[in-house]
């Protein structure tokens, strides 16, 4: 797949593959301004748009229904700065919710909480906090970000409610226990 | 100072001095022995002990979720923090987050099978 680069004054460069914009991209040649023509046709569109093509975090706009973009440096906070969100956050294009192949959903899902809370707390309910989390990206995807939050709101009650079991049972558990051991 | 009695000093204790009591007297599991169920983490502190013994067979009939996925999930969730920020840390985060996916549905899948009353599943269930 091959496009031309057109910059803001309407000059055109290329064609290029994407590994080439890519390159371009690193040199500083390119940002977030420009737009992309397909070969073969004559659509023209934002360069965010272009899947495969990785802007630097502050040439994209945040999403437009989004949360605010985590703070981070420059290709780090593609990723996020914590948990969840490090895996789950990422760039929305700069004109809504186009699926770009890298684009990650901004909502923090707590799957990486499900899981340790499901292996520790040692408790069924993990697993629902699990299945919740695993809903958050498809509805973020979609662009139901009510759903997604709904999802992680529920993931994140559940995991917390293990906990709190986890701690009960582990207290009954040290107290049925000690007077065995003495 | 009050650094030091921050969250994570206060959870990093709390896990010591909970491994220090399984380690020195054991615990039984209180879930196990009301349900009779085999919950995703049973077997893995005695997975734990076999690794560091290095019977890496015991290990993954005492809990094979835990082993194959657990540990490296851990690992890579380690690497991708301290490769944070950095470009070559992009990939990384990727798999990372695949391979959270794989352990989550994974353990799903392992809690159901591991109880399912046939002899072909013992093979997941810890000694």
């Amino acid at each position: 797949m091959e496009y031309f680069i057109v910059d803001t004054a309407g000059n055109r460069y290329g064609p290029a593959r994407i590994d080439e914009i890519n390159a371009w991209v690193r040199e500083g040649r390119i940002d977030a301004s420009m737009q992309a023509i397909q070969v073969g046709t004559a659509l023209q569109f934002p360069i965010s748009q272009v899947p495969g093509i990785f802007l630097p975090r502050h040439q994209v706009s945040p999403p437009l229904q989004g949360n605010p973009p985590t703070q981070g440096s420059q290709y780090g906070s593609q990723y996020g700065s914590q948990y969840g969100s490090q895996y789950g956050s990422g760039q929305s294009s700069q004109y809504g919710n186009y699926p770009r192949a890298q684009a990650y959903s901004p909502v923090e899902n707590h799957l990486i909480k499900a899981i340790i809370v499901t292996l520790c707390c040692c408790l069924p309910i993990g697993v629902v906090s699990i299945v919740y989390a695993a809903q958050v990206d498809g509805h973020a995807r979609r662009g139901d970000y009510a759903m997604a939050h709904s999802a992680a709101a529920s993931a994140d009650l559940w995991a917390n409610w293990s906990i709190g079991l986890g701690l009960v049972g582990l207290l009954c558990n040290v107290i049925l226990s000690v007077p065995g051991m003495l | 100072m009050k650094n030091l009695l921050n969250n994570r000093v206060v959870f990093g204790v709390g896990v010591a001095i909970y491994f220090l009591i399984v380690a020195t007297v054991g615990l039984p599991c209180a879930f196990h022995q009301l349900t009779h169920l085999y919950c995703p983490g049973c077997g893995a502190t005695r997975a734990t002990w076999a690794l560091i013994r290095g019977d890496i067979g015991l290990a993954l009939r005492d809990n094979a979720w835990y082993v194959l996925l657990i540990l490296p999930w851990v690992f890579a969730l380690g690497l991708a923090k301290l490769t944070e920020g950095k470009k070559s840390g992009e990939s990384i985060g990727i798999w990372t987050r695949k391979l959270t996916y794989a352990t989550a549905y994974a353990g799903i899948g392992f809690f159901v099978l591991r109880n399912v009353p046939l002899a072909l599943f013992d093979f997941l269930r810890p000694i």
